[in-house]
């Protein structure tokens, strides 16, 4: 892979002041060092903050909320009985990412700012717009998996598992900037790229996550992803839903450049007492609402629908049958 | 005949080497370090074509490291993947560090990238086939014309192409990832400018082939003749990019059907034109179609699209698995129209009456008779069930086997073939043990190395069947010289010999083996077989494949739910491993089915997944229950080809049984959700 | 080739994405020198002052990019490591000391061809950074073969044929055992899911799982 200046950090302050000296963070690895092989990454200096407890060890569980450590891993996350029980979305959603090797390594933090799967971003030979190049190579080449909803000119699937049912749930996600701390709503964390090409959030380059709050009103809540391949595979699409106080989240993966929120389907089921199949169906093809399926993928749409009404489903506790 | 996996069966242990391989300890040509060692690796064409502009060689030569950098700029590329020149150096990393300092420049032109794009249809008959199609045409109760497609295939064995070369001067070692050791000899002596005699290569252990690895290609070539020039032994393997690329594949498919049967379901013919999808020149397309079933009067043709990609090399079973999904997929689809069972239908056209006695206990093991009519499973994940078939000629060839039989009653074989996970040591050893009488146990078994008596590649699935008789020739006369040493001893006695017991004939003397080993006055006794006539025996192997797949009609995913695999295997000579082998290949017929894919970018021609993330193989959790059934023909003192006939059946038997849950067809591999999904869209339009 | 506003565009020349950075220009070591190093420390040193990692703030230990000596605890045993930051756990094992019963397949974590333990779990040694191996238990396969502990597991690998080619087996093995310690008496589907990160082209899968099964507490086939 490329040469790169290496450093540990051992202090949170050390992290911080590191950062606003243009060093980049280094937690699992397990997005960067794919990037680094493939010498798609700009940055040359990387500092691991896995020694680090203030950067995100541990889950914390509060009267009212859940506190997740950004540095806690996707393994971690999905044998947690309390996150199961009381976050059950973000639990499946992270034990149904990679494989139980990635699993083991890769952290919240990362999964959340991981840049994107997109197979033209991902090679040194296609100059992409995201890349600092000239075109979206997926607008007249090979976009079965690309954005059905909010691409342009970027077509991006925003590929994080976690993302949406922390957004489902309301949480919060903590961002450090130097010692001042401070919370976004995980809704509010993630951008399009017509507004900002060259980042998918919006942290600044000195700015760290450091956990995520899962507040413990939701009710309900559950993740469907369909995948091709079963043994490891990014989804056609997933669904994250969770009822929280008296409403429904719906939020789509892996079918736009952020976690994509299904407001139609969302109002569809607002007022609504008891989830019925027939409100369920309905609530899915409102999910659909406002796709923009680009030359080669407009077959993803029926998989959205599937996803949206199994994760209701399933939240609500009813069975239904997949393959 | 039998189909009882208890007969017949002469070995049921596992193979020999698996102790090296799960322990870790055995060496592949990728794991091999030699003192001094320099490696290379190739600069590689990103694009379906174009031009190298600029490349900045003095950079890569100055990285620390680096002894030697081929890149010359300008020149033109005509396929994703091709070799447009190398760095060398003194380790891996210097070599990388040095093609990343070239910091390349390219101009892109345009690609021929997907297939479909430039098929021409069917082919336009003469007047004279014509008439005779349209006449026989009329004469069909079910005519079905279709169009079947294939994609291309990468080999992707997990350990990649490549070589080790230690050139000292008028002499040299090699080691090769190859399935031919004599293939790669005849090559590799030649770019060490050396005569084969003073060359030597070791393949003991080769992660996989799939019929891409035989002679030294570019890399090993380059090993090669780097080695001779620095006078240091020289590792290049490729990596899993290069490999995806430039090593070959399982050339793609555009087939051009309309068959016509008769009321009583026999086929009449028709017409076949085969578009092999191939690289970026002709050759190494075809698909083997008609197959199987008496197809009648066919009038077949064939052409090629290139694009620009990599070319074709033998992938298991070449043409088969393709044509035989387009076979199989066409006789389903006749069968439905004429209200016929799939079975039934193939019982009456089979050529081979094997099959289709294959077909019937296959179809009462598998539980034929639970299979609904196309489309009617309940629910929203429906079940479908299909069958395909397989058959597999093929010839012995020459083949050698040395057995040296020690003092100690121990044995040593050494066989010039090649185990590349096809058990074929562990055969040497079975094969040798049965013909001696002994127990495994005291027999070491040598293969992949070119010192040892040639034999063929590991193509064709012939290597058992060349290599067992050759071994059973250098048993018989290691029988007799014993024979022959007892016979002394006893003072001219007549000798029977059984399972490690020599006896007197009409007496009570009884020598054991080791007893009899005892008497021989050197250090060993020898022997060398060859293959003859005399031990072989017909060489057709057939089988059947039937699955049941389950077909989530929301999201159109398919999962293989069972799948039982009769395979007709003459002789037996080991359970596992041939267990291993069905399953295997079935498992490979699944991925070819549903996953891999070779997926050019349009407008650019480069390879958009040159990975193990996107180019899909199955994995653990996308293995069904498989059975498979060995079929063995005690009386057959042959063996009959395995490895490759077992992954012919099951994209057509899949095709079928997605066919039949979802009542519409899917008429290309691989079977994805989108395929899945369009069809269920063109039958609700339909309907 | 169409721009975004749908107008032909010729071929062009294409730049490197990254060429707003100036690439470090390398200082070249002597080629004897070199090949004294073990293979994954050679060094490439950055701009200005060429000896000197990057100054970093305080409570960041700066290592830089050259070769650094560190320690690594393999299979039990402290073992002397000089290498760059960037080499991974796969190509100090297999490059510096010549254990290559780990492999490299896809050198991006999709195979677990690579897979080692590291405190007793599973992960893809290729996709991690050798130097922040330290402090940690790291177990190859050939630490696992060689420990009597684990005959169970290596015998019934052995004896229900769970190889064909044998280059995904270490990989399947070190999972294994990770596996059959997190969960002693594990289901098919439960085998499966667990061994879901490791592949196997020659399709030994079904071997693989009886082998585990054998190997699993109480385990009869």
């Amino acid at each position: 892979m490329k040469p790169f200046d290496f450093a540990v950090a051992e202090s949170i302050e050390g992290t911080m002041t590191a950062l606003a000296d243009g060093w980049r963070p280094k937690a699992g690895g397990i997005d960067l060092l794919d990037r680094l092989k493939e010498r798609t990454e700009e940055s040359d200096k990387f500092v691991s903050i896995l020694r680090v407890d203030e950067c995100g060890k541990g889950v914390e569980a509060g009267a009212d909320a859940i506190r997740v450590g950004a540095l806690t891993t996707l393994r971690e996350i999905s044998e947690n009985a309390d996150l199961g029980k009381h976050a059950s979305a973000f639990a499946q959603a992270c034990g149904s990412a990679a494989t139980p090797q990635l699993r083991a390594v890769a952290t919240l933090g990362g999964n959340l700012c991981q840049r994107p799967r997109c197979w033209y971003f991902r090679q040194e030979a296609f100059p992409c717009l995201k890349k600092g190049g000239g075109t979206c190579f997926a607008v007249d080449g090979e976009n079965h998996f690309h954005a059905l909803f909010g691409g342009g000119p970027c077509h991006i699937v925003h590929p994080s598992n976690a993302a949406p049912p922390l957004i489902a749930m309301d949480a919060t996600i903590e961002i450090r900037k130097g010692a001042e701390m401070r919370s976004v709503p995980a809704a509010e964390f993630f951008v399009l790229p017509s507004k900002n090409l060259m980042a998918e959030n919006i942290l600044g380059p000195d700015e760290l996550i450091t956990g995520v709050t899962i507040p413990r009103n939701v009710v309900k809540s559950a993740w469907v992803d369909v995948k091709q391949r079963q043994s490891y595979d990014w989804p056609l699409a997933a669904c994250a839903v969770a009822r929280v106080g008296g409403k429904w989240n719906v939020i789509l993966a892996g079918v736009a450049p952020i976690p994509w929120r299904a407001r139609k389907a969302e109002e569809v089921l607002a007022g609504a007492d008891a989830l019925s199949d027939e409100l369920a169906a309905s609530a899915a093809e409102a999910a659909l609402d406002g796709a923009e399926p680009m030359a080669h993928n407009a077959w993803r749409l029926a998989i959205v629908k599937a996803a949206v009404r199994r994760a209701l489903l399933k939240a609500d506790g009813r069975s239904t049958e997949s393959a | 005949m039998n189909i009882d996996n208890r007969v017949a069966i002469e070995n049921d242990k596992a193979r020999v080497d698996a102790r090296p391989k799960v322990t870790g300890a055995a060496k592949f040509t990728a794991d091999i370090q030699m003192k001094n060692m320099m490696y290379a690796a190739f600069l590689r064409f990103p694009y379906g074509s174009g031009e190298l502009i600029e490349a900045d060689v003095e950079a890569a030569k100055s990285v620390p490291g680096v002894i030697e950098v081929e890149v010359t700029a300008p020149r033109k590329a005509g396929y994703v993947g091709a070799n447009i020149g190398y760095v060398a150096g003194e380790s891996r990393r210097a070599v990388q560090d040095g093609l990343a300092a070239l910091k390349p420049k390219f101009r892109r032109g345009e690609a021929r990238s997907h297939a479909a794009d430039f098929s021409e249809g069917p082919a336009k008959l003469s007047e004279g086939d014509q008439a005779r199609m349209d006449a026989l045409f009329s004469k069909g109760a079910a005519v079905v014309q279709a169009t079947y497609s294939t994609q291309v295939q990468t080999h992707s064995a997990l350990e990649t192409h490549g070589g080790v070369v230690d050139h000292r001067g008028d002499s040299a070692e090699v080691w090769g990832s190859t399935q031919g050791t004599f293939a790669y000899l005849d090559g590799i002596a030649g770019a060490c400018e050396l005569d084969a005699s003073k060359v030597v290569v070791h393949n003991e252990f080769v992660g996989g082939g799939f019929g891409a690895k035989f002679g030294p290609d570019a890399e090993g070539t380059l090993a090669a003749r780097l080695s001779m020039k620095h006078k240091r032994p020289c590792r290049v393997m490729l990596n899993r990019f290069e490999e995806h690329l430039d090593a070959g594949n399982r050339p793609g498919s555009i087939q051009h059907m309309k068959i016509a049967a008769a009321k009583d379901g026999k086929l009449l013919g028709g017409t076949i034109h085969i578009e092999g999808v191939v690289g970026y020149r002709k050759g190494g397309g075809d698909a083997t179609n008609p197959a199987l079933y008496e197809f009648g009067n066919v009038v077949k043709s064939g052409s090629e699209i290139t694009l620009n990609a990599g070319r074709p090399r033998a992938f298991r079973a070449p043409g088969w698995p393709q044509g035989v999904f387009a076979v199989e997929s066409m006789m389903d689809e006749l069968a439905a129209k004429l209200g016929m069972d799939p079975v039934a239908f193939r019982l009456l056209n089979e050529k081979s009456a094997r099959r289709r006695k294959q077909l019937e206990i296959g179809a009462e093991i598998f539980g034929w008779n639970r299979r609904k009519p196309d489309g009617t499973w309940p629910g929203v994940v429906k079940h479908g069930f299909g069958v395909a078939g397989a058959e597999w000629p093929t010839w012995p060839t020459k083949a050698g086997a040395d057995i040296d039989l020690f003092r100690s009653g121990k044995v040593e074989v050494r066989a010039g073939v090649q185990d590349i996970g096809t058990g074929t040591m562990t055969v040497v050893a079975d094969v040798a043990a049965y013909e001696l009488g002994i127990p495994r146990e005291m027999i070491v078994p040598r293969v992949g190395n070119s010192t040892f008596p040639e034999g063929p590649g590991s193509g064709g699935s012939q290597v058992t069947r060349s290599v067992a008789p050759a071994i059973m020739d250098a048993a018989k006369q290691i029988r007799e010289q014993l024979t022959e040493l007892v016979q002394e001893k006893w003072d001219g006695a007549k000798v029977s010999y059984a399972k490690g017991v020599f006896s007197e004939q009409g007496g009570s003397r009884s020598l054991k083996w080791e007893e009899a080993c005892s008497l021989m006055s050197g250090q060993k006794l020898t022997a060398s077989g060859r293959i003859k006539q005399e031990y072989i025996r017909e060489g057709i192997s057939d089988g059947v494949q039937f699955f049941e797949v389950a077909v989530d009609t929301e999201t159109g995913v398919v999962r293989v739910v069972k799948v039982v695999a009769i395979q007709s295997v003459g002789r037996a000579v080991n359970r596992l491993m041939l267990e291993n082998q069905i399953c295997g290949g079935v498992t490979q017929g699944i991925s070819y089915a549903l996953f891999e894919d070779r997926w050019l970018d349009g407008p650019t021609g480069g390879m958009v997944n040159p990975n193990l993330e996107f180019y899909k193989i199955a994995g653990a959790k996308d293995i069904p229950e498989i059975i498979p059934i060995i079929d063995a023909t005690p009386e057959d003192t042959g063996v009959r080809p395995v490895g490759e006939p077992c992954t012919i059946p099951p994209a057509g038997a899949i095709a079928n049984a997605v066919a039949n849950a979802i009542g519409a067809r899917v008429r290309s591999i691989p079977i994805t959700p989108q395929r899945v999904l369009e069809a269920l869209a063109t039958k609700g339009a339909r309907s | 080739m169409r721009d975004d506003s749908g107008r032909e565009k010729e071929p062009t020349l294409l730049e490197r994405p990254h060429s707003r950075r100036s690439f470090l220009k390398s200082v070249g070591v002597a080629g004897a020198a070199a090949a004294v190093l073990p293979a994954t420390a050679l060094s490439q040193e950055g701009g200005g002052d060429a000896k000197k990692p990057p100054a970093g703030p305080a409570g960041v230990r700066v290592i830089g990019r050259g070769a650094t000596e560190f320690t690594l605890s393999i299979n039990g045993v402290d073992t002397k490591i000089n290498a760059e930051p960037r080499s991974t756990l796969l190509e100090v094992l297999r490059d510096d000391l010549g254990m290559t019963g780990a492999k490299e397949v896809c050198d991006r974590g999709a195979c677990g061809a690579c897979s080692v333990l590291v405190d007793g779990k599973a992960v893809n040694s290729c996709m991690m950074l050798a130097i922040e191996g330290t402090g940690h238990r790291i177990e190859t396969i050939e630490g696992i073969a060689d420990d009597p502990a684990n005959a169970a597991l290596i015998d019934s690998f052995c004896t229900h044929d769970g190889a064909q080619c044998g280059f995904c087996i270490p990989g399947f093995v070190v999972r294994s055992k990770a596996l059959l310690a997190e969960n002693p008496s594990p289901t098919m589907d439960e085998i499966k899911s667990g061994l879901s990160g490791n592949l196997c082209r020659c399709g030994t899968y079904q071997k693989i799982f009886e082998s585990v099964q054998g190997a699993a507490k109480g385990g009869a086939k």
